[in-house]
């Protein structure tokens, strides 16, 4: 297996936060969005991940995987969020309008069915299962990033992938 | 992906597709740098113990270097929170109230639009308050003495910055998920006196339309998803307002 591609290793620069914000921001919220969250739910948790993130920001010298630990934090966050709004009406507007903007209505469609299909998939598999595909597969992080993100070996990684994916392309054949 | 096994470019566009659908929305980003400026500046709320320790493989904090790794970030916010101090105590001495944290009193007051003022005017007219407080003929005549003098004054405060709107707006979507529609048309009034009226204007818009279906006062949730559409008419909003009593089929 080649190599994947990994983040840069932690510079000084790295480390300021407003250059983590500019460089991460959208893959955090995207992350909060495969988590589940959505509407206002999303927004507040994005605002307290980054929150923690500044707080943290010591412990990212220790971790040189940027995004691994972003995805860390997101899920906790996401967990906490998903507890504190149980009571709250959702927003599953948010996924069936807001998404995608520009596309035509067939793309729109086309993506709405997909958004749903991989949602009932996601809601299908057990927590490791979800973040390692919300982690690698939808999000193309590295087998080692993933690994290091949910603190678990490479190779299982590499196997949960590949079931994970045979598993998808069925559940959206259907 | 097909780094990870087999090559399924088919699959690999369909899921890069769902990446893109859950891209945030656009200016999404800078709102919540703004918030997020906003919230450092005013002293960062406690978070819940499990969203500070991250899940698996997360490194143990690291409490000793903290304070200095945090440097340029920290000196801003500092700064930041100077300043907030400074118009705080301006926006308190001319409104009696914290221009940042609005009690129920001050959302729900009915005090006439306020007139908008330079910065340098609002700091002026606040120093100038106490002195004429202290003015010993005024605290001598009976019917000044009975009049809450600062209170009857004119409210002059400074217009909400970006940040301070949004903080406002955030309280109004919060009262509107907890299902209080009441205290969220109190916010957006108390937004529409402070801030600037083209500042989140269609934000402003979309969640009185909710608010007010939520308060089921459909015709006044009508005329302002009329407005709505008036001045925003590709409103990226109007998904959110479908499933609302405004929704576009319920006016012509």
């Amino acid at each position: 297996m080649a190599a994947p591609p990994s983040e840069p290793d932690v510079g000084s620069d790295m480390t300021s936060f407003e250059t983590l914000y500019e460089r991460h921001f959208e893959f955090t919220w995207r992350v909060l969005r495969h988590l589940g969250l959505a509407g206002a739910s999303v927004h507040d948790a994005c605002q307290e991940l980054w929150l923690v993130v500044h707080r943290r920001l010591p412990a990212l010298e220790l971790h040189a995987q940027v995004r691994s630990w972003l995805f860390g934090i997101a899920v906790n966050v996401a967990r906490n969020q998903r507890r504190s709004s149980a009571r709250r009406p959702t927003d599953p507007e948010l996924s069936a309008s807001l998404v995608a903007p520009g596309l035509d209505p067939e793309a729109a469609h086309a993506a709405r069915e997909t958004w749903s299909a991989v949602q009932a998939f996601l809601d299908r598999l057990d927590e490791t299962d979800r973040w390692i595909f919300i982690c690698n597969v939808v999000e193309r992080l590295s087998a080692d990033e993933t690994a290091a993100a949910l603190g678990i070996p490479v190779d299982t990684v590499y196997q949960r992938v590949r079931t994970l994916r045979r598993a998808i392309r069925k559940g959206l054949e259907r | 992906m097909s780094r990870m096994d087999e090559n399924d470019p088919e699959l690999d566009d369909r899921l890069a597709l769902l990446r893109d659908m859950a891209e945030p929305p656009r200016a999404e980003k800078q709102r919540l740098l703004g918030a997020l400026r906003a919230s450092l500046s005013e002293g960062v709320p406690s978070m819940p113990s499990q969203a500070v320790a991250p899940q698996p493989g997360r490194a143990p904090e690291r409490s000793a270097n903290t304070r200095r790794r945090l440097t340029p970030w920290l000196g801003a916010a500092c700064v930041g929170a100077g300043l907030t101090l400074v118009i705080g105590v301006a926006g308190f001495r001319l409104s009696g109230s914290p221009p940042l944290e609005p009690t129920a009193g001050e959302v729900r007051g009915t005090a006439p639009p306020i007139p908008h003022a330079t910065g340098v005017a609002a700091v002026g007219a606040a120093g100038a308050l106490p002195e004429a407080a202290a003015l010993p003929e005024a605290a001598a005549l009976p019917e000044v003495a009975a009049l809450p003098e600062v209170a009857a004054l004119p409210e002059v405060a400074m217009p909400l910055d970006l940040a301070d709107a949004l903080a406002r707006l955030q309280r109004a979507e919060r009262a509107l998920h907890a299902g209080d529609a009441a205290l969220a048309l109190d916010v957006l009034a108390s937004l529409d006196q402070r801030a600037e009226p083209a500042l989140l204007r269609e934000e402003r818009l979309v969640t009185r339309v909710l608010a007010l279906c939520q308060a089921n006062r459909t015709e006044e949730a009508l005329d302002t998803r009329r407005e709505l559409q008036r001045e925003f008419a590709a409103s990226i909003y109007a998904g959110r307002l479908e499933q609302s009593c405004a929704a576009e089929r319920a006016f012509p």
